[in-house]
């Protein structure tokens, strides 16, 4: 018996207790939410689209370069400083204890060098992303009878910040008793904010929405919603993720060790799926093992996401990077993946292995 | 019918336990074993097995829960059956993969083979202790029930790359943590 089978033989003598907590589902939304959630953002976006019709479509070739910390390596919270650089991550109270820290970044189809990063608590909250829209729901549902709270990001590429939120407070008035504008927020200063409230009581839905610009003539759309009796809770929570949220142009990422990983790996995939090292040698570890389809596929892949594990997030010495792809888009060809292995040594980003998963 | 009614069958040896334990946990052990055996017949053998296994586990044994009992019982006999060779004809499944993956954290040195089972599943339950609940359910849904990561990825609400990313670490954390316990 191989040593991988044993290993599966132990792993089926797990404690039947956490056997049985694992059956929990945890994360799931009533379709009420969805459907209200929904609403709430297909009414922003319904309405930009008639009003600006060159709004970026649901991209096909998302970048989502994402890179995951382990808790405990979080920087003490750093609220009132700014970055010298303008790019800083804005950390919630208790910093050090929030988790394990999913960063998460995004650039639009049209591929014009803007991208996000937001600091999210995974141990707390999921993300989703689809067509676009970047949810965020908690991982511990509440009671059915309870409005559901989220947070949701989506990217208007030629809209501006003021337009957005007028389009949106018109959108809304219907839905909320109270629409309020505001030029700023103490969450995001600088930028439009939306305010919208249901009600007074416990259970009044509340929306709040920043709009940022993401300067390339186009706006970031935030939307928290929860309800009254959570604004303090979930709602807080909520306002800290805005609060760590920055629009960043790759040519400005601060740490040196990100900025060229993330240009290593956009050098290296592309090679990878081409079938054609020749120009990536130098990114190659002695004795790297590259391995993909062993043929050039590169004409016919739809990238849908990059994601970046780190060993550590202030100075990792390697990273996985896990390639999200599809041969053939049109036929509905599920996702495969092709996963690097690199290791940092002197700066330099090098791919030790390789290889294709489905 | 509740668990302990079911194991009070059991345990006066009355036949109806197995049919109240099929109507209850019929599509549960099922499904695991399906995860292991892509083919349905196989899959539907290895559950009628589980009702005789746990007719002759009980009394003996009281299971405190009984879905994982049950559910251990057909995934020893799914996995049995896979590597009997019954099933290499009829397709892969999802076991390979989990198999592959786990090859990460087992050496390929004989050092796991020369271990006594049960002390490496005590070595395994202290390991699963120590993860977060989350990663700790991710990591049971993937090796202990075989469950796709499209699937994982749907109970719990999270992204199939953030599974694959929670999966890669707990083999790391798994490999070191053998490794820590001087098994590998």
């Amino acid at each position: 018996m191989k040593n991988q089978e044993r290993l599966f033989l132990a792993i089926g003598g797990a404690d039947p207790e956490l056997i049985a907590r694992s059956e929990r589902r945890r994360g799931s939304h009533g379709l009420g939410y969805i459907v209200a959630a929904a609403a709430c953002l297909a009414l922003v976006l319904i309405a930009g689209r008639g009003i600006f019709p060159r709004t970026t479509p649901p991209p096909s070739t998302t970048r989502d370069p994402a890179a995951t910390v382990e808790p405990g390596t979080v920087p003490p919270p750093e609220k009132e400083k700014p970055d010298p650089d303008g790019w800083r991550f804005f950390l919630p109270e208790g910093g050090s204890e929030i988790g394990a820290l999913r960063l998460l970044s995004y650039a639009p189809q049209s591929a014009e060098a803007v991208d996000f990063l937001i600091y999210v608590n995974e141990e707390q909250y999921a993300i989703r992303e689809e067509k676009g829209l970047y949810s965020i729901r908690s991982t511990n549902p509440l009671p059915e009878d309870f409005p559901e709270c989220g947070l949701d990001i989506f990217h208007l590429s030629t809209v501006s910040p003021e337009e957005a939120r007028n389009t949106a407070a018109e959108a809304l008035a219907d839905r909320y008793k109270t629409v309020s504008l505001e030029d700023e927020s103490a969450v995001l200063p600088k930028n439009p904010y939306l305010r919208a409230s249901a009600g007074v009581d416990w259970n009044s839905e509340q929306a709040e929405l920043w709009f940022v610009d993401d300067g390339q003539g186009g706006t970031f759309v935030l939307t928290a919603r929860y309800f009254l009796e959570a604004e303090e809770g979930m709602g807080m929570q909520f306002r800290d993720m805005v609060s760590s949220f920055r629009v960043v142009p790759l040519d400005r990422i601060a740490h040196e060790w990100m900025h060229s990983l993330y240009e290593t790996t956009e050098r290296l995939f592309p090679a990878l799926l081409s079938n054609d090292l020749s120009d990536v040698s130098d990114l190659l570890a002695e004795d790297a093992d590259a391995d993909a389809y062993g043929k050039n596929v590169w004409e016919y892949v739809t990238i849908a996401s990059v994601d970046y594990t780190l060993d550590n997030d202030k100075d990792p010495a390697s990273a996985t990077v896990s390639v999200k792809h599809r041969l053939n888009l049109e036929e509905g060809e599920s996702y495969n993946y092709l996963t690097m292995k690199l290791t940092r040594q002197d700066g330099q980003w090098r791919l030790a292995w390789s290889g294709i998963e489905k | 019918m509740e668990d302990h009614a079911i194991i009070d069958l059991y345990w006066s040896r009355n036949p109806e336990a197995i049919q109240r334990t099929g109507e209850k946990y019929g599509a549960y052990c099922r499904a695991i074993a399906r995860n292991i055996l892509p083919d349905r017949r196989d899959a539907e053998e290895c559950v009628n097995d589980t009702w005789l296994g746990a007719w002759n586990a009980m009394p003996e044994n009281r299971p405190g829960l009984l879905a994982p009992f049950l559910g251990k019982i057909t995934r020893n006999l799914a996995f049995t059956r896979w590597r009997a060779g019954h099933t290499e004809k009829r397709g892969r499944g999802e076991l390979p993969l989990v198999l592959d993956e786990l090859a990460d954290c087992a050496s390929t040195e004989d050092t796991l083979q020369t271990l006594e089972a049960a002390e490496l599943e005590e070595a395994v339950n202290r390991f699963l202790r120590t993860l977060p609940e989350r990663e700790c359910s991710v990591f049971l849904r993937r090796y202990w029930f075989t469950e796709p990561m499209a699937d994982i990825a749907r109970r719990y609400g999270m992204r199939e790359a953030t599974v694959r990313t929670s999966l890669f670490r707990s083999r790391e954390k798994l490999r070191r943590h053998l490794e820590k316990e001087g098994l590998l």
